[in-house]
Order: C-alpha cells, then structure tokens, then sequence
C-alpha cells in the first residue's frame, strides 16, 4: 500500500485496509522504539488554532524518530496576522519542509491546504469537522486493548452532538463490524446525518440516555465532556452532568473488563479514583498518540513502505 | 375542463427551450448558468398553469445549445425540467436532466465556519446526493456538512 505524497484529511477518505495498514505500521514502531525512521526529516507543524496537547504529540513523534520540527504554536507574530492568506502561508512552507501538521480553527482548512501544498498535509483538526490522527490513535488502542476491533460494544458516552472525536470515531467504526452504543442527554444525541450515515452502512446502534441501560455489555465506554455552554438552563446542565460523571459508583454499572477511554483533556467528567483503576487506558491511549503520528510520518514521507 | 391557457413565447429556430421549470425559479436558473449574458433574444414565461407541477416558468434562449453538464445544473433547483435543443426550428434532442455528482462555485457553503466563507481563493465544491425526485442533499467537500439543496445556498 502506498501513503507516499498521500494528504491525511479526513477519515472519510480512508478504506478499511488503509486503516488497518497505518495501525499495524503504529504497532511496530510502538515495539521497536529505537528506531530513528525520520532522520533528516522536518516537520511543519502549523498551529491556527491552539492545541497545546495535539502539537507536543506530532513535535514529540518526529523528535524521538530521529527528525526535526518548525512551525508555530498560534498566529500570534506570523504573517497570518498581516492578512496572509492560507494558501499562501502553504505554498511558502511546503518549501521549508517534507511534511506539515496543522490545525485550524475552520472546517476544511486542512483540504484547502492540501490543494496547493508540494508536500503531505496531515490534518491535526480543522474546527468542528475532522481529527483524524485522534482517531487513529483511538482506534489503535481499541486494538490494543483488545487484538482485535471487530464484534466489540462500544458505548459512546457524554456529548454525542457536538463532539468532533466520536463523529469521527464512530465513521471510522463503522468499516468495523461492532456494536455502537450512544449514551447521552436527549439534547446532546448524535445528530442524524451521523446515524444516517451509520445505519446507510449496516451498522448497528442503540441511542439510550442512562449508562444502566446498556453498561454491563460494554467493552468500552468512550466518555467526553458535556460543556456548560450547550446548555440553555444552568439546572439542567448540574441535572446531566452529574449523571454523565464516571466515578467509582458508575464503574458498578460497567462490567469489570471495561475499558474507559476519553480524547483528553478531561476536567472534572472522570473522577481522580478512577485513574488508578487498571480499567482507565485514557493516558495509554494520549501516548499511543506517538506512534500512530510517527506510523502516518514514516508513511506520507516514504520512509515507511 | 382544463385551467391550462394557450400561450405564445417567441420561436426560436436554434437554441435551447428549458420548459416546467418550477415557478418562479426561471430568473435564478438565467442567472445561474449566465443566460443574459447572450447576444440572441431570451425570453422568460413565468407562472404558467401546469398539470404536472401546478405552476411552472419556461426559458427560450437563442442560438445557443446548452450543454449537458449546463442543463444538468437546473436539476438543483427544479427537477422537473425538461429540455429541448432545437436546430433548423426542429427539436433535435429531448433531453432529461440528471443530478450532478458534484458542484463547483455554484452552491454557498451555509455553514459560516467553513473554509470556502472566508478565503476568496477557496471556491465552494459539493457532492450531490438524490432524496427523491423533489429533493437533494449536498456535502460541502470542504467541512464535510451536509444540507438540503434549496435556492437560499444558490450564490
């Protein structure tokens, strides 16, 4: 299979073996740490938007295999302030570098890019729309977790409506044959053009508002944060949120092997009590990060085949 | 008894005829696909009484034959039309539109946060899916958001 020159935008544009290729090539590197894949090998990464998290991840990536970085970690100081435009602030760096990660607070920035862009872009989340890098590494650690994706119940917890991370996870999902379950506040549900897309593809979902409904049959249960700001009524945001809160109480509603996930950062969604349990794999899952963006380096850049 | 009237819009004797056009999209379709910007006569029917889809508008543009990639635009905005090519004052092919896979520059991304609303040098490009014979749903290729295609997104 060949990534060489390959844009990582959405996954959306990715077939099942493309997946399972990337993922495979992730386990590798996470197995021989010492390689130094991307010697000589310089990184764009090209920050809009901030993301303290996601950057340090792709400047860790390249940095332990061996390559180098630029970029920017806000527009603060760039010419993106003078009114550059994005294809132009492109055009220009795609000459400093082989590759470039970016993030960018409107959707479709990281496709404009790669229209104009000499080298790989690979989209480190563009506003609402597309991560698909966290995706990856989320998909990886639900194979690790487990060897295998496919049969798996995997409950989507928390704010199903305007979560980025479980859109994009449950589109990748669905080249899986597993069993999706969307627990949220009636507010918060998954919107239909996501279901309509899952259920176009034979995919099967419950859609439940309680954890006890469906807990005991969970292998995962993939937490995000309800936000305040998506609440009309303060009461009914206290109302949710103490319901969509994973405690030790709520881990009794589970069944003992399941595994919690959740993108990072978390605030106050998972208590502290539950870090400690060999259920939580959300910091794994943040280092698996690392090798499933140095996997999409080595492949984009040619130097992994 | 019929509530269709008997009308008369100018003959053409080469060009295109763009009939049932659902009322009042006849001036949005000319603007669309530049259809004043002809030198041969144009001329407009608007509200005719149809039996197929109530109240219809019909185009007649001279000495140009549209193409099918042109006509097929129409169909975003009024399915039911039909065409006529017309060569030496006879109807040389009748032509049926299809929806087209894909757009460019022709639809207005409506999320404001996409791409395409805030650099001019990104141009809107959406994937076209048929609902039904009265509607589609757009995807932007950009933001990825999917819409009902109505006339409000015509730029």
């Amino acid at each position: 299979m060949n990534f060489k020159n390959k844009h990582i935008i959405s996954i959306r544009d990715m077939s099942k073996a493309e997946l399972d290729y990337i993922l495979a090539k992730a386990a590798l590197l996470k197995s021989n740490k010492d390689l130094q894949i991307l010697k000589n090998k310089v990184l764009a990464t090209l920050f809009f938007e901030p993301s303290t998290r996601t950057r340090l991840s792709f400047e860790a990536a390249i940095t332990l295999a061996g390559g180098n970085y630029i970029g920017f970690a806000d527009v603060t100081n760039t010419s993106v302030q003078k009114g550059e435009s994005l294809k132009d602030t492109i055009k220009t760096v795609c000459g400093y570098c082989d590759v470039i990660a970016m993030r960018h607070n409107l959707e479709g920035a990281a496709r404009a890019a790669s229209e104009v862009s000499k080298v790989p872009i690979i989209n480190a989340g563009d506003g609402a729309n597309q991560h698909p890098t966290q995706t990856l590494l989320d998909l990886f650690t639900i194979k690790e977790q487990f060897g295998h994706i496919e049969n798996l119940n995997i409950g989507l917890f928390g704010d199903l409506k305007y979560g980025r991370t479980v859109h994009s996870l449950s589109m990748a999902l669905a080249n899986y044959n597993v069993n999706l379950h969307f627990i949220s506040p009636k507010l918060l549900q998954m919107p239909e053009y996501n279901k309509k897309y899952l259920s176009d593809l034979g995919i099967h979902f419950t859609e439940v508002d309680s954890l006890k409904e469906v807990g005991k049959k969970l292998d995962i249960l993939y937490v995000t944060r309800l936000q305040r700001e998506r609440f009309g009524d303060p009461l009914e945001y206290e109302k949710a949120s103490g319901s969509y809160r994973v405690t030790l109480e709520t881990m009794n509603m589970l069944s003992p092997h399941t595994k919690i996930m959740h993108p990072l950062p978390k605030v106050d969604e998972i208590s502290q009590e539950v870090d400690k349990l060999p259920n939580a794999v959300y910091f794994e899952q943040a280092h698996n990060g690392i090798f499933v963006r140095q996997a999409l380096l080595g492949l984009v850049t040619g130097v992994i085949q | 008894m019929t509530n269709e009237r008997a009308y008369k819009v100018f003959k053409i004797e080469n060009g295109t005829v763009i009939d049932h056009i659902k009322s009042p999209l006849a001036l949005k379709i000319i603007e669309i696909l530049k259809l004043q910007q002809n030198d041969g006569i144009l001329s407009i029917g608007m509200n005719f009484d149809s039996k197929r889809i109530g109240k219809k508008d019909i185009i007649k543009v001279e000495n140009i034959s549209l193409s099918k990639k042109e006509t097929d635009l129409i169909a975003l905005l009024s399915p039911t039309a039909t065409i006529n090519i017309i060569k030496d004052g006879n109807v040389i092919e009748k032509r049926l539109l299809e929806m087209p896979k894909e757009v460019s520059d022709i639809l207005k991304c409506p999320n404001p946060t996409c791409i395409t609303n805030k650099y001019s040098d990104c141009q809107s490009k959406f994937f076209i899916k048929k609902i039904d014979d009265k509607s589609a749903i757009g995807r932007c290729y950009y933001c990825e958001r999917e819409t009902e295609i109505t006339i409000d997104l015509m730029k």
